[in-house]
């Protein structure tokens, strides 16, 4: 038992209107593990993440750790976001080892020599992220995905239990995201990182994680889980694997066999033609 | 193709909007605008003059001769000079001490009213209603509260400018985007962390440059403070001059406003750029 969310669900008020989110949805994520959650856009995921962040605040259900229930943010669960959310006006390594300047990270008692091993696990991090040349730059020097290096180094210097991920690489071109997955790959193997990763994309799921959790569409609702049989050292080879394009072949019937939001290929070929066309789209 | 062309291509180029401007075109541009400014001074002041009240309004030659007349070293000069200089100088030590007073006050209420919805709710309403009563209309009741000293003119800048630093600080930090803050927090950071280490550092160019556009307006009031009661001060001198007729010495103490006024802008920009080179 590690971390463990219970029956999570979150309706938004705003006025008279109430949007339903997300209906309660349980998992439990064990240590090492690398869990994705994906679904369509819209569908909660990111919702459930800042939930699961502490970030927000559901409307029923509970976070916990450890069987400790966990109510606000903190420095156990670490979190990695969608926009590059650097703090600007500090260079690279300042960034990084933000939260070792925090009252909640500083233990007074501990031995200098522990002290020390925080900076070199900076300097470690900015090492195996490739960002020691450009330690001392500002993050508005920085490409999008040296920028998403950095935010994954400062999440990583406070040591989380868990690492929070909302789709970290979707700012990304095709290339640097690839990159940037082969990274993941090699941290999970080396730093031994428990991670919650949110994605719309059926690869980089497939690719990363140890076990995928599929939402349906609005409201979002957990529809299926899939352990995924890859070896944690897998490279992007594994790609092509008649079982990976099988996995992913069942995903995508998943996420675009039901009613896509609002897309429907027959309608739009039919209007293209100029034919007349009944709309079947309505099936919510 | 002719010059001609070239020239008129030119011409379309630069009404291109947001179009870059050739290299020497903003000096020129620069330029024909200060003429425009002399060439309007030059004709109100001919149309004075033909009436024959030129003393009401002096030609810009008046106005450089008493400009020059300031720089010399006749005892007239000399005595002049100095109470320009005792001018300036009382008037600058007002505009500094209620500045530096708004800004004690006004930045740390203002990080607070943009970082705490309550304090949000406690203190904007009230400076909103404040900011709009006309601040002028307090005079009279400073000068029975504090009498006619220093006090009141200083009371009277502060009130002028504390209430609209207080809601340009608070609007600062409310525009920092939440992810910053939501980051400090996941990072193990505490409430007052995310103030003191996210909110403040974020919003401090956009403080700074409030405090540049306060300053500006601080002279504003500090002129209609000085009109009133006062032994000395820019504003004090002009309305002394403007008894005797002495309008050539008027326009000095204008310019001499306009110059410091710009200096200053330009000393705080410059402080901007060097302490938020990370921008
Ligand atoms: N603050 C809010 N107020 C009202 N509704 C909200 C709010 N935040 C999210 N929602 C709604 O909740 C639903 C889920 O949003 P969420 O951002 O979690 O989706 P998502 O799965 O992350 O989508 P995407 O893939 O586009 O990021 C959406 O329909 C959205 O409109
Ligand atoms: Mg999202």
């Amino acid at each position: 038992m590690s971390f463990v969310l219970t029956d999570i669900s979150k309706t938004y008020r705003s006025g008279r209107k109430t949007i339903e989110a997300l209906k309660p949805t349980s998992f439990s994520v064990e240590p090492g593990e690398f869990v994705s959650l994906i679904g369509p856009s819209g569908c909660g995921k990111s919702t459930l993440l800042y939930i699961a962040a502490g970030l927000e605040e559901p409307t029923s259900g509970t976070v916990s750790l450890d069987g400790r229930v966990l109510r606000h943010p903190g420095r156990e669960r670490g979190m990695v976001f969608q926009n590059y959310t650097l703090f600007p006006w500090l260079t690279v390594r300042e960034n990084v080892r933000f939260s070792h300047q925090l009252r909640a990270n500083i233990d007074y008692t501990r031995p200098v020599g522990e002290i020390l091993r925080d900076s070199a696990y900076v300097d470690h991090l900015l090492e195996i992220m490739g960002l020691e040349r450009f330690a001392d730059s500002l993050p508005r020097q920085l490409s999008g995905g040296m920028k998403q290096r950095v935010a994954i180094a400062r999440a990583l210097a406070n040591r989380p239990r868990i690492l929070l991920m909302d789709e970290p690489f979707g700012a990304l071109d095709a290339q640097t995201r690839e990159e940037m997955q082969e990274l993941m790959v090699l941290l999970r193997l080396h730093e031994r990182t428990t991670i919650v990763f949110v994605t719309h994309d059926i690869e980089e799921a497939l690719y990363l994680s140890t076990r995928v959790l599929v939402f349906s569409a609005h409201p979002g609702r957990l529809i299926e889980e899939i352990a995924i049989p890859f070896p944690d050292d897998r490279t992007l080879d594994i790609k092509l694997e008649p079982e990976f394009l099988r996995l992913k072949r069942h995903l995508l019937d998943l996420l675009h066999g039901g009613s896509r939001t609002g897309f429907d290929r027959h309608a739009i070929l039919a209007r293209l033609k100029g034919e007349p066309h009944t709309n079947t789209a309505n099936n919510t | 193709m002719g010059t001609g062309t070239s020239l008129w291509q030119t011409a379309i180029g630069v009404l291109r909007p947001r179009a870059p401007l050739p290299t020497a075109i903003p000096w020129l541009a620069i330029a024909v605008g200060f003429g425009l400014l002399l060439l309007t001074w030059q004709l109100a002041s001919n149309h004075y003059a033909g009436a024959g009240r030129s003393v009401l309004f002096p030609s810009p030659e008046a106005v450089w001769k008493s400009a020059i007349h300031y720089t010399g070293s006749s005892p007239d000069s000399v005595r002049d000079r100095t109470t320009l200089f005792t001018d300036l100088g009382a008037s600058f030590t007002r505009v500094a001490l209620a500045f530096v007073l708004a800004t004690l006050v006004a930045v740390p209420l203002g990080v607070l009213m943009g970082a705490l919805p309550i304090f949000e709710k406690l203190l904007q309403p009230v400076s909103e209603f404040i900011r709009y009563v006309p601040v002028p209309a307090l005079i009279p009741l400073l000068i029975v509260l504090f009498g006619i000293g220093e006090a009141p003119k200083i009371m009277l800048i502060f009130l002028g400018t504390v209430f609209q630093l207080l809601l340009m600080v608070s609007d600062e930090i409310r525009r920092v985007p939440n992810d910053l803050v939501q980051a400090c927090y996941t990072l193990g950071g505490h409430w007052d962390e995310a103030v003191t280490k996210v909110l403040f550092p974020a919003a401090a160019p956009g403080i700074f440059d409030a405090m540049r556009l306060c300053q500006g307006w601080a002279w504003t009031w500090l002129i209609v403070a000085e009109l009133v009661a006062a032994n000395e001060g820019m504003g004090f001198r002009i309305l002394k001059y403007q008894r005797f007729l002495l309008t050539d010495k008027i326009f000095v103490y204008l310019i001499v406003l306009g110059v410091v006024g710009l200096v200053m802008d330009v000393l705080f920009r410059l402080a901007h750029r060097l302490l938020f080179r990370w921008q």
